[in-house]
């Protein structure tokens, strides 16, 4: 049985549900580009380990994950806005 | 696979690389290849938006962000719905699982009808996929791409909700099932965040 099975009570997950609605709302509401920044990678936070019980896997799946989304998304996006920029 | 009395035991049920169920971690290779298609949407569109030559539209003025706002509400509440359904199948309370997944269900549905009045809306305003009222071809084209391929994945997700409601909560790993089929909802949501980010605020 996989590590995740510890998860977490409702009570968490509707604190969780709490905080992502104040971020979204921060975001809109301010609009400043660090505030949206920060806001969304936040909330991709709360989401892929709380929700998704990323939190729980062994660092192994955690790191497969992580390094499989970001690394080359950030990659990719890295690649691509400098040469929009120098349009 | 089925088995039968002294038959050979069943492989592994996990994988001893990742200690996680086969079916749970072939659906995170899924979400991680499905992330990179995302990507590459939203780095083709910062790419279109910083390469082009006109200003790019004020989404303030094109979009009803309070209205975005309330999808985003939508769908975080049911991300919310969806591990409180992992959790009750966890604890074994299946009933409880299935109300839960419904209502997240009811509010995928709800969020794909808000998609489609938004839709409807930027077309009646004159968007279409090669051309628009604000002189950047390439700021409709991406709404509709973006939007239209997350508004596909909700659809499927709530396809795959009311499957798992109705079928597999009798299976002997329901429990699996239904955090499986979370996973895949909560991508659903994961991606918005950045689709809401990038393309309606940024």
């Amino acid at each position: 049985m996989s590590q995740a099975s510890r998860v977490s009570s409702y009570r968490a997950y509707w604190t969780a549900w709490l905080v992502l609605l104040l971020v979204t709302l921060a975001m809109v509401f301010t609009g400043a580009r660090p505030v949206l920044v920060g806001g969304m990678l936040a909330k991709a936070g709360i989401i892929t380990l709380l929700y998704m019980h990323l939190v729980h896997e062994r660092p192994r799946l955690v790191w497969t994950v992580l390094l499989g989304i970001f690394l080359t998304s950030a990659v990719l996006v890295g690649l691509l806005i400098p040469d929009g920029r120098a349009m | 696979m089925s088995t039968s009395a002294g038959s050979p035991a069943l492989p592994l049920q996990e994988s001893s690389f990742y200690s996680v169920g086969w079916r749970k971690l072939m659906m995170w290779l899924f979400l991680v290849t499905d992330a990179l298609l995302f990507a590459g949407f939203l780095g083709g569109y910062a790419f279109c938006r910083l390469a082009s030559d006109r200003p790019w539209p004020d989404r303030s003025q094109v979009f009803d962000l309070t209205f975005i706002t309330v999808m985003t509400f939508a769908l975080i509440t049911s991300s919310t719905t969806m591990a409180s359904a992992v959790l009750a199948a966890r604890n074994g309370r299946f009933a409880t699982a299935r109300i839960f997944l419904l209502v997240t269900a009811v509010i995928g549905v709800a969020f794909l009808g808000m998609q489609a009045y938004e839709w409807t809306h930027f077309i009646q305003a004159g968007a279409r996929l090669s051309e628009n009222p604000w002189g950047v071809p390439g700021f409709s084209a991406y709404f509709f791409l973006i939007t239209g391929f997350h508004g596909t994945h909700v659809l499927i997700g709530v396809l795959v909700l009311l499957l798992t409601a109705t079928r597999s909560l009798v299976r002997r790993n329901a429990d699996e099932m239904v955090e499986v089929a979370g996973l895949y909802w909560h991508f659903v949501d994961l991606v918005w965040v950045f689709v809401f980010g990038c393309f309606y605020l940024v």
